[in-house]
């Protein structure tokens, strides 16, 4: 297995375009993209999904989604232990990235938050547009993105 | 006057919380720890879990804890806190607990599960003394138990999954992760668990080490060197980090002690994190009253540990009244064959199979 990411924890383009679902769908409508490649004793996003949409044969399995049914709900990244599962939203413009947050302080809607990398640079600012939380206490924050950055913004941290 | 049990356990985490709830209601049982509160390593785990919804999946490690004290208490199970076991003794047939005021207990089961988990291991560096230096584990009980934030800005030095779960839980407490390192190659730990302290800003340099501590009586900075191939220092790549807090996260051991003084063989089976009292596949030792699972018998996880708590239980069982506990310990064998397959769950499965090897060297 070529895994270029246990060098720096980061995942590089190449990839992270394996990832994502077909171009046709992604103009179409929101979508969960689940950044987990390693194969690791872990299935809760299969649980959390009421659509059935994500699925797993054996525990060590990598996760397998079927986007047809995904809705983007965000059930699964509020579930995920590993924090690996955002929603992309690129049918509008800004876009809308939905990411997993766990910190203090909690963001307000309509606040602007810092965007982050995967490299956890500072690439923009961002208005956050949902929140939702799940039982667990970990929150999905909707942000709007810049178009052309909706492949690397996977954080936020509050300006405030 | 010796106080009796069917079952006296040792260490209330995972594995013996696990088999005090299959035993509670079947035979008499009582869990001891040394500890204030029940729950072992979990009770300070506020990250949520892997494994499946069977191993409470997505569950927070405090939240388990919580769960089964709670059924363990509902079946009858008598929790003793702040109990240290000091010994087991052959003769006598019982273990001798301290309590909180010195007072000692006697205790007899008429069989044993020692779960006594794991201890970090130390680093070996220029000052490693000085207050400001921890094991990732203290800090960690520091800040999730008592409250506390043991510094404001930390090198960790260490990328396993330990090091980089509790450098998350330092973000989250507000303290400033200045870098994790790691003198492998690779980042031990997992990818998401790397990924999460890395997009908040927090670098991971791979091939690093610690060199040494600077401060008058107190850490004020780290120097760090990197590594070449053959893990020697690179001459004139020291950097000075500043920090007030360096946590060290680079292994586990299995806690042996009570084994050794009980006179069960004992092996070294790197796999399993070093010295682990040898144990068949129902986790029964050298000394047929006495059973070991979780990280005591090799390091692994909360989710693997619960269910050889499960199987030890389960084994005591049959030993002990006359039930059929083949279908259930069938179905925990192939739980734990599941959780320990991926490249993760490798060593311990090779671990085990050394181990497996050894018992029956011992005739087990
Ligand atoms: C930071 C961190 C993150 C982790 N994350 C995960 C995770 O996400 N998923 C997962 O599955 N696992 C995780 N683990 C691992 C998991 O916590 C351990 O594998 C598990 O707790 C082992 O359980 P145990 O019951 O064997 O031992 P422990 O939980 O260590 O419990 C042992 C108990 O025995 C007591 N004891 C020891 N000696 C004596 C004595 N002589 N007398 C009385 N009492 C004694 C101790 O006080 C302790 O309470 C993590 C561990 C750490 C440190
Ligand atoms: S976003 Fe909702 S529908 Fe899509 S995979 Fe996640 S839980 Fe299922
Ligand atoms: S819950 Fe998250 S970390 Fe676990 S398998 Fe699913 S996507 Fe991966």
């Amino acid at each position: 297995m070529n895994t270029p990411w246990r060098k720096d924890g980061i995942l590089d383009n190449s990839v992270v375009s394996k990832l994502l679902p077909p171009e046709e769908l992604r103009n179409s409508k929101a979508y969960a993209l689940l950044e987990c490649v390693e194969n690791i004793p872990c299935d809760p996003c299969t649980r959390a999904c009421p659509f059935k949409a994500i699925t797993m044969e054996h525990i060590t399995d990598l996760p397998q989604i079927n986007w047809d049914r995904c809705t983007g709900c965000a059930l699964c990244v509020m579930a995920c232990p590993g924090l690996a599962i955002f929603i992309i939203d690129e049918t509008t413009d800004p876009a809308k990235v939905t990411v997993p947050y766990e910190m203090l302080p909690l963001p307000e809607v309509g606040e602007e938050v810092k965007l982050l990398s995967r490299r956890g640079e500072v690439i923009g600012k961002g208005k956050v547009l949902k929140l939702k939380v799940s039982k667990n206490k970990t929150y999905a924050v909707t942000v709007e993105v810049p178009r052309e950055r909706v492949h690397d913004v996977r954080a936020i941290r509050c300006i405030k | 006057m010796v106080e009796e049990y069917d079952v006296v356990i040792v260490g209330s985490g995972p594995a013996g919380l696990a088999a005090a709830e299959v035993l509670g209601g079947e035979v008499s049982v009582c869990v001891l720890d040394e500890q204030p509160y029940a729950g072992g390593q979990l009770i300070k785990q506020t990250h949520k879990f892997f494994g499946s919804k069977e191993h409470f999946a997505g569950w927070r490690g405090i939240d388990i804890a919580e769960y089964l004290i709670g059924e363990v208490k509902r079946r009858g199970v008598e929790l003793k806190q702040q109990h240290r076991v000091l010994g087991y003794y052959a003769e006598e047939d019982l273990v001798v607990a301290e309590d909180e005021n010195g007072k000692l207990h006697e205790i007899r089961g008429k069989k044993y599960l020692f779960a006594t988990g794991a201890m970090e291991n130390m680093f070996v560096f220029e000052n490693n003394d000085l207050p400001g230096i921890f094991g990732a584990g203290a800090a960690q009980t520091l800040m999730n138990m008592y409250g506390v934030k043991p510094g404001t800005r930390v090198v960790m030095l260490g990328a396993g999954n330990i090091g980089l779960i509790v450098s998350y839980q330092m973000l989250q407490a507000g303290i400033d992760v200045a870098m994790i390192l790691d003198a492998s190659p690779t980042i031990g730990g997992y990818h998401v668990h790397a990924a999460k302290v890395v997009r908040a800003g927090v670098p991971i340099r791979t091939r690093y080490t610690v060199k040494r501590a600077i401060g008058e009586d107190k850490l004020e900075a780290v120097e760090i060197v990197k590594l070449d191939e053959n893990w020697s220092p690179i001459d004139g790549t020291e950097e000075i980090v500043e920090a007030d807090l360096l946590c060290i996260s680079i292994g586990l051991s299995p806690v042996i002690e009570l084994f050794a003084q009980a006179g069960c063989r004992i092996e070294y089976v790197p796999f399993l994190g070093g010295y682990v009292p040898v144990h068949n596949k129902f986790m029964k030792t050298t000394n047929e009253k006495i059973f070991v699972a979780g990280d005591a018998s090799g390091i692994e996880e909360a989710s693997t540990a619960m269910v050889e708590g499960k199987i030890a239980a389960l084994a005591m069982l049959g030993d002990l009244k006359n039930v059929d506990i083949e279908d259930r310990i069938m179905h925990e064998f192939e739980s734990l064959a599941k959780l320990r397959t991926g490249f993760f769950g490798r060593r311990p499965k090779e671990g085990k199979i050394q181990m497996e090897k050894l018992a029956s060297k011992y005739g087990l």
